[in-house]
């Protein structure tokens, strides 16, 4: 993946994350990874266009979604209905449009589709001849993962 | 293949054949291996059968394929493709092979051929001396080359290919593969200490720095081994590497000029001449795990300037996010930059020293990437490799050289370490200066 696409990704997450969950954020060590991986519980996807194509998910536990999805509403969510979703969706649409505005800033234009949330247990994701930039973060809620593939249009 | 009496029967063609015939005192079994023809004096031959699921063994030489149950007793599978570094393709496992036993002494030993073929029965005095010509296995197991109805058998000397009274088999192959057996035994325990020595020293390399030391690199490592044990004589240390320090310390001179560095006049004049001319209106390059971006930088300027009418793509890439972040805004300390760079105003002054103008910048994209992971780009006219390869393992270093050679268009050129060997096919060798190129050939 280009190396300009990482930082704002990385500074979006950090960014909005610490901004709405109000608690400790710490970013993990990033990595590439190619072949499938496993769905940590709930991930949102948002689709990426334009000068490239790609995608970003957002993966965590459901607990960790819960969670989360409690802090930014302010008020106490223990199951995974339309409001857990509909928060989920927006912290994925927040972080990704915060990304994109600064690598439009820089140069790069991208357009984004309307995330999508999938949910279940033994999911896994499997990205095929692309690589997938992993920028694990860790919140007192447990751990998100966000999942960057991006390839240059040819 | 004719059948084992037509063999032995004198009934055929040529009148001298037949006085041969006449006292066959030599027989050996023959087998395939490779496409080629090997015999083995048949008093050495146990018995022939064909099998398949051996019981493999954890630990052992990559050639030992396992151990068999024949009959009862239990003997060791060796796997003589692999034995001899000829290519093996583990589809083969699947079906029975042929497999030939041997007894050696007191030890019984089961070795897998390509297929076993014949009894030929011949005249010891027509056996000639072995030839380096037939060096597709080493020379030393080979005793001699017999030639019966147009059909070259080179006969293997089983006792020097599996030891004679080792049962350690890793003991056996280092004895073997020095050539011990011809000098006596005071030579022998010397020359299984020195390569105990350098087996030692290709460990702890890859263990410290994942240097490997394979065919791409060996000669440089032995003749750097010279070297490094006066060094650590003077310096009163031990040969062997016991820390990232001492293997960084027995690397040093492995790195190619100008590494981490632009490229010098000096070595920009011997790149011009090897690149290859334009085919097309645009140049194409790729530098797998190019660091901070020296040799990227280096060779956008040089083509640029030679081929000033191109466009001029190179993609680079590096696994380590510390390099590659570094990279699109270099910064230079100001003795650092060769003048040909200043003078075509490649780059120019700022506070900290001198950074690439932007026109040089988009030449070239630098992602985060693994190269293991497979890269897709179009075809390319230069891949710039340079100390890339020694350190990825053997399989690895396969497999990439093979991408390399796939990525490249015909006439495209590979550009290795200064002190990196291909021995490819499909490649033909080009040098100029320091630099060693490899060309693909042309379909």
């Amino acid at each position: 993946m280009r190396v300009e696409y990482i930082n704002p990704f990385v500074e979006a997450a950090f960014n909005i994350l610490t901004e709405v969950l109000k608690t400790e954020v710490k970013r993990g060590e990033l990595y590439l990874k190619s072949s499938s991986m496993p769905v940590l519980g709930i991930t949102a996807i948002v689709g990426l266009a334009g000068d490239v194509e790609g995608r970003v998910l957002f993966d965590m536990a459901e607990k960790t979604a819960l969670e989360v999805a409690s802090a930014m509403n302010g008020e106490k969510i223990d199951k995974n209905d339309e409001l857990a979703k509909a928060t989920i969706t927006e912290l994925a649409n927040m972080i990704t449009a915060q990304a994109v505005t600064k690598l439009h800033e820089i140069g790069f234009q991208f357009d984004l589709t309307p995330p999508a949330i999938f949910s279940g247990s033994n999911m896994e994701v499997t990205d095929v001849a692309i690589e997938a930039l992993i920028v694990p973060i860790q919140t007192t809620f447990g751990k998100i993962e966000i999942n960057v593939a991006i390839r240059e249009k040819k | 293949m004719s059948s084992v009496e037509n063999q032995t029967q004198p009934a055929v063609d040529v009148q001298e054949q037949q006085e041969k015939k006449a006292h066959i005192d030599f027989k050996m079994v023959t087998f395939s291996l490779a496409g080629r023809d090997y015999g083995i004096d048949i008093m050495k031959v146990k018995e022939i059968s064909k099998a398949k699921n051996f019981t493999i063994v954890p630990n052992t030489s990559p050639y030992v394929e396992g151990v068999y149950n024949l009959r009862g007793e239990i003997i060791s599978i060796i796997n003589l493709r692999k034995m001899f570094h000829l290519e093996y393709s583990e589809e083969r496992k699947k079906d029975a092979v042929d497999i030939l036993i041997l007894r050696l002494d007191e030890t019984v030993i089961g070795m897998i051929v390509d297929s076993v073929d014949n009894v030929v029965g011949i005249d010891s005095s027509t056996i000639q001396p072995r030839h380096p010509l037939f060096a597709d296995i080493n020379m030393k197991y080979i005793s001699g080359v017999v030639e019966v109805k147009k059909k070259l058998y080179v006969i293997l000397d089983v006792e020097r290919v599996f030891g004679v009274d080792e049962d350690d088999l890793e003991r056996m192959r280092i004895i073997q593969e020095a050539p011990a057996a011809e000098k006596g035994p005071v030579n022998k325990a010397r020359i299984s200490g020195d390569e105990l020595e350098f087996d030692f020293i290709t460990e702890t390399l890859a263990t410290f720095k994942s240097f490997y030391v394979t065919d791409i690199n060996r000669d440089w490592c032995l003749r750097r081994l010279d070297g490094w044990k006066k060094l650590r004589k003077t310096q009163k240390k031990p040969v062997q590497l016991e820390s990232v320090e001492d293997a960084e310390g027995f690397l040093e001179e492995y790195y190619s000029v100008y590494t981490n560095m632009l490229w010098g006049e000096d070595y920009r004049k011997q790149m011009e001449e090897l690149v290859p001319a334009p085919t097309k209106g645009s140049i194409d390059v790729w530098c797998p795990n190019c660091g901070k971006g020296h040799d990227p930088y280096s060779i956008a300027c040089i083509l640029t300037l030679k081929y000033p009418d191109r466009r001029i793509k190179v993609w680079a890439s590096d696994h380590e996010l510390l390099n590659i972040s570094a990279a699109p805004n270099l910064v230079l300390p100001n003795q650092g930059v060769p003048k040909y760079f200043l003078e075509a105003k490649y780059v120019q002054a700022t506070t900290d020293g001198y950074q690439f103008v932007k026109a040089v910048k988009d030449l070239i994209l630098f992602e985060y990437h693994d190269i293991l992971h497979g890269t897709p780009l179009p075809e390319l006219d230069i891949i710039l490799a340079r100390d890339v390869l020694s350190f990825y393992n053997q399989t690895v270093q396969e497999k990439l050289v093979t991408q390399f050679q796939e990525k490249l268009t015909g006439g495209g050129l590979l550009i290795v370490g200064d002190n990196e060997v291909l021995k490819n096919p499909g490649f033909s060798e080009v040098k100029s200066g320091k630099i060693i190129a490899y060309r693909k050939e042309k379909d």
